[in-house]
Formats: C-alpha cells, structure tokens, sequence
C-alpha cells in the first residue's frame, strides 16, 4: 500500500517544485525530460513493492494454504498474482504522470512537445510496462521459490538496481535513437513473455506450500 | 471412502537428509465415518492431510480419495474436499462476509447461493453479527468459527479438520466441537470427517476410529474401544475383601475362566483401617491377554467376575478397583511401548496391514 501513496505525492511535489522554481533555476527542460524517466521508474518501483507486499502478507498470515486447497489452477493464481500488482501499479503511474504533465503544463513551465518524439513515447506506453511487467515476474517467481523473506527483498533491491542501470541508458539515448528504443523494449517484451512462461511453470502448489 | 496403500512422503531439502513426513501408510476411511487422527508434533499428521487435499503428491504409494487418484485427479479431489488448515489464514483487511465470499467463488458457486450459504452457515457457527467485520479484529475463537463455515461453504464430501479446537479456551472449543457434531447430524450422513488433534478428549467424543501415528508410521488405528482393549494386555483389577479366604477349589475356578489370565491373593496388602480386627486381603485379577478375541469390554468382565466373587458366602466385598482408560491411557501406553521397541512398530506397519 505504502507505495501507492508515497509514490504520486513524491512526483507530484517534484512537478510543484519545477512549476515554482524551474524558471529561476533554468531547468523548465528537465522537467519535460524526466517525464519518460519517472514513467518507467514509477511502475516498477510499485508493481514490485505491491508484489512484494502481497506475499510477505500471505506469509505472516497464512493465507495461502486454505486457497490453494480449492480447485482453483496454478496458471489462474500465478496470472492474479501478477495482474493485482501489474494492474493497479500502471493505473496509478499513468494517473499520476497525467497530472504531472497538466501540472507543468498548465503552469507553462516547460514546453511539454519535446517529449512527444516516437522513442520517448515508445518508452511511456511500451517500455514502462514491459519493465514493470518483468520487474513483477521475477518478483513474484522469488517470492514463490524463496522462503527467507529478507532474500527476496535483496532480489527486490537487484531489480531496483537493474531500473537505475537503465535509467542512465534512457537518459543518455531516448530523445536520439528510436531504433535503439525499439530494439530494447523489444528484448524487455520478450523477456517478459519468457518470464510469464516460466513463472507458470515453476508455480506449482508444493512450492508454493513451503516456501510461502 | 479415503484408501492409503502404502503411502510415502519425503521433503527433499538441499543439503540435509531427507525428512520422511510419512512412511508407508495405509488407512482405510470408511463414508460417513468420523476419523481421529492422533500423533506427538511432526509425526505427520498435517502432511496427511496436506495429501488428502491434493496439496502435496505423494512421493510413492497410492492414495484414493472419493473414489479419484490423487496424482491423476487433484481437480475433482479438491472440489469435494473442505480443508480447516492450523492457522485460519483470513484476509484480516477484508470482512468476514468477503472472505467467505471469494472462497464460494472460487469453488464456482452462484452469487445467490454464496449468500444463502454464509447466511446459514454463520447462523449454525453463531457468528452472523461478525459478518460486515473486518477478520483482523476478531478473537482467535471467531476466526476458528469463520474459517471452519469457510471449510464448509461448498458443502464437502469430505472435512479434513486439522486441529480445529488449538488455541482456542474451552467455551469456544466446546462450540467448535459441538458445530461439527451438529453439522455431521445435519448432513445426510455419507460425509467424511478427519480431525487431527492433540486433544485426546476431544477425538474422544468426536470419532468412533481413531489412527495413532508417529514419526510417519502408523503405529494403530481401530476403534477406540478395540484400542483400549489393547490395554488389557497386562491389565487387571483388584477387589478388596474382609472376613474370610477364598477357598483354592474357588481360585481355582476363577482362573479358568476365559476372561481371566491369573489371579494372586495378597495379605495384608493395605493398611488396616485403625481400629480394625478384620484383616483385609486383596484378590489381584489379572484379564486375558487376547482382548481381540472376547467381544466385551473390560467394564462387564470384571462386573461378571465381582458378581462370582460376591456369590461366596464367606467373602465380604470391601471395594473393587480397576481403572478406566481413556483414549489418554491407550495414547500414551502405545507412544511408551514404541519407545520400548521401536522396530516392532516398523514391522506393524509394513506392508499388507489394515
Ligand atoms: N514443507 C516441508 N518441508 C520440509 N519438511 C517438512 C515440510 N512439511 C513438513 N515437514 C516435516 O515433516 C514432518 C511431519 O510434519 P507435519 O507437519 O506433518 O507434522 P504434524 O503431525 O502435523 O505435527 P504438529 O502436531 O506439530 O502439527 C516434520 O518432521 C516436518 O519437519
Ligand atoms: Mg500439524
């Protein structure tokens, strides 16, 4: 839940602090610039911090056994675990980079154009899900194969990692070359796809059982 | 009917031996029985029910529930089963009416039918007041009663209670256990029932047959009164006299009777009430070690043998002693002997038993 919250309040009070003091300080631009940054950022950050969050959950109050006992198949629980925190975790990004944007635009803080090119907007709508959607699947797949709760956290903190790693790439590269966004957001769907695969299959009731 | 032959379970953890939860089961549980599941911690019980649930599969060994295979159909198992894990495992952020919901729809009930069914079943368990309640608010004894009317939502064939009265102070595990009876009286009797507890009262007056199980193996099942049968073995009793001897012709007599295995005379045995000028001696009768074959419980025998005794004319009756056991004394005789001769028990449960 904590993410959630924290998450919109945060970008929201960084748009409010462009809108103030963006003219004075010169960087009306990054305002617009960090716009594809927070997109995939943001997804992730909540997508895992939810999965995480829904099966430290189920951990402490064993929640998991009673539904496990009802014929409910290991495809549908492993596809609800990922969708309940895929889902609301890019509602509320988007929600909350739409008000952004209003923000800063509405306050003519920056020219909110530069960020429409194709690769930044191949970012917002394709990148960011896809990462959030891997960034899910490893999360859910460690929680189910990991008994020790602080060594999912650590994978948790990898994958936060891994983000930050490719958030340098983005900002180097996303206003320049499409293609490269291109091919990047098509490794990232693949791997997600790959993911899914996987998690559907190593999503088996015993495991589940004993490590949850 | 629940069929176990020979029923295995290994965990298999990296680095460390295996733990066999169970080995080489098998139990027969007959439609409408009430079956007691009793065991010290880890013996296994959970992991039994765990595989009657389909949760685990078995590590060899077949394991038949309702007439399907357990590896080949865990979908149709799971749908007749209702399972009341040891930890009632409710959502505590959601109400107790949306918690018995979300099960009702996962068994794949209708709308209308979830509602009649929470309706009745929290009327039965006594907790309809609860039910627009968040479950993190409620006693341990409410959460037992909601997540055993989870249990029950979809009418099972088969409940499997795994310590349903843990934890709980003896009014609600009183009202647990008075719920199972009334829900057994209201079905139209073919449901089975497994409760699996430490409670050795408890399984007392809920179950007709019992398994005692430790350490993965199945150590005796039976009905409780053959169980304790099993205890006259080197059972006896004694009565008190005053006033006269028995005759030899008479002990004699008595311990040629089928039921009696030997009989001692011992003088002076207690201490003389002050004052007395009778001196009490003790008749010591010791029953038939063969309980199987007598059909009787010890109750009627040692009644019969009083009967005899009193019949002398000589002899005056003081008291008679004998103990009772409960399924407590037969529990703990049979987790005693099992230390005693621990390889006995591997044989007993080997193959072609039950
Ligand atoms: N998932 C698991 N992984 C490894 N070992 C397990 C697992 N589940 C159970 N065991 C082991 O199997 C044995 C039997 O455990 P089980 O839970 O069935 O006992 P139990 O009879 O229910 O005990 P209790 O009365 O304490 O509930 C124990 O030694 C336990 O450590
Ligand atoms: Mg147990």
């Amino acid at each position: 839940m904590l993410p959630i919250l924290i998450g919109p309040f945060l970008i929201l009070a960084l748009g409010f602090f462009y809108v103030t003091f963006g003219s004075a300080l010169q960087f009306e631009e990054t305002s617009t610039l960090i716009l594809p940054f927070l997109a995939v950022l943001f997804p992730i950050g909540i997508a895992s911090g939810i999965a995480m969050d829904s099966f430290v959950g189920e951990r402490t109050r064993r929640t998991i056994e009673p539904i496990l006992a009802t014929p409910i198949t290991e495809r549908a629980l492993f596809v609800a675990k990922v969708l309940a925190s895929f889902l609301p975790a890019m509602i509320v990004s988007y929600c909350t980079l739409i008000a952004y944007s209003l923000l800063i635009a509405t306050a003519k803080a920056s020219n909110l154009t530069v960020v429409f090119s194709p690769a930044s907007l191949s970012i917002i709508f394709w990148q960011a899900p896809a990462i959030a959607l891997v960034g899910t699947c490893i999360m859910i797949i460690a929680s189910a194969k990991i008994r020790d709760p602080r060594a999912a956290m650590q994978i948790g903190n990898v994958i936060m990692l891994g983000v930050l790693f490719g958030f340098f790439y983005i900002f180097s590269s996303y206003m320049s070359e499409f293609e490269i966004t291109i091919l990047v957001n098509s490794l990232l769907t693949v791997s997600a796809l790959v993911l899914l695969l996987m998690g559907n299959k190593s999503f088996t009731r015993e495991e589940i059982l004993s490590r949850i | 009917m629940i069929r176990a032959n020979e029923l295995t379970k290994k965990f298999r953890l990296k680095g460390e031996i295996d733990i066999v939860a169970l080995n080489s089961v098998s139990i027969q549980v007959r439609d409408g029985e009430v079956f007691g599941l009793l065991g010290p911690n880890g013996a296994g019980k959970t992991t039994f029910m765990r595989l009657i649930s389909c949760l685990l599969s078995p590590t060899s060994g077949t394991l038949e529930v309702a007439g399907f295979d357990c590896t080949r159909n865990p979908v149709e198992i799971r749908n007749k089963i209702g399972l009341l894990c040891e930890e009632p495992g409710l959502y505590e952020r959601q109400t107790v009416f949306n918690n018995l919901s979300l099960y009702g729809e996962l068994y794949g009930m209708e709308r209308d039918e979830i509602e009649d069914r929470i309706d009745e079943l929290s009327a039965l368990l006594d907790f309809k007041n609860l039910l627009e309640m968040k479950s993190g608010r409620l006693s341990k004894g409410q959460r037992q009663r909601v997540s055993l009317a989870r249990a029950l939502l979809h009418e099972p064939e088969i409940l499997l209670l795994d310590e349903p009265t843990a934890n709980l102070d003896p009014v609600s595990a009183n009202a647990v256990r008075e719920a199972i009876r009334q829900i057994q009286r209201q079905s139209d009797n073919n449901r089975i029932v497994i409760v699996c507890s430490h409670n050795l009262d408890e399984v007392e007056k809920l179950c007709k047959r019992v398994a005692i199980i430790d350490n993965g193996h199945i150590v005796e099942t039976g009905s409780i009164d053959n169980l304790e049968h099993e205890l006259w073995k080197s059972e006896s009793f004694e009565i008190v006299l005053k006033g006269g001897t028995p005759s030899s012709d008479f002990l004699e007599y008595l311990a040629k009777l089928d039921v009696v295995g030997d009989v001692q005379i011992i003088h002076n045995a207690r201490e003389e009430p002050i004052g007395s000028t009778d001196s009490h001696l003790v008749l010591k009768i010791g029953l038939r070690s063969s309980p199987r074959s007598i059909d009787r419980n010890s109750e009627d025998i040692i009644a019969d043998v009083v009967k005899l005794v009193a019949a002398q004319s000589n002899l005056k009756i003081v008291s008679v002693s004998s103990e009772k056991h409960s399924l407590e004394d037969v529990y703990l005789k049979l987790m005693r002997d099992k230390m005693d001769d621990v390889k006995e028990f591997q044989e007993m449960s080997a193959p072609g038993q039950d």
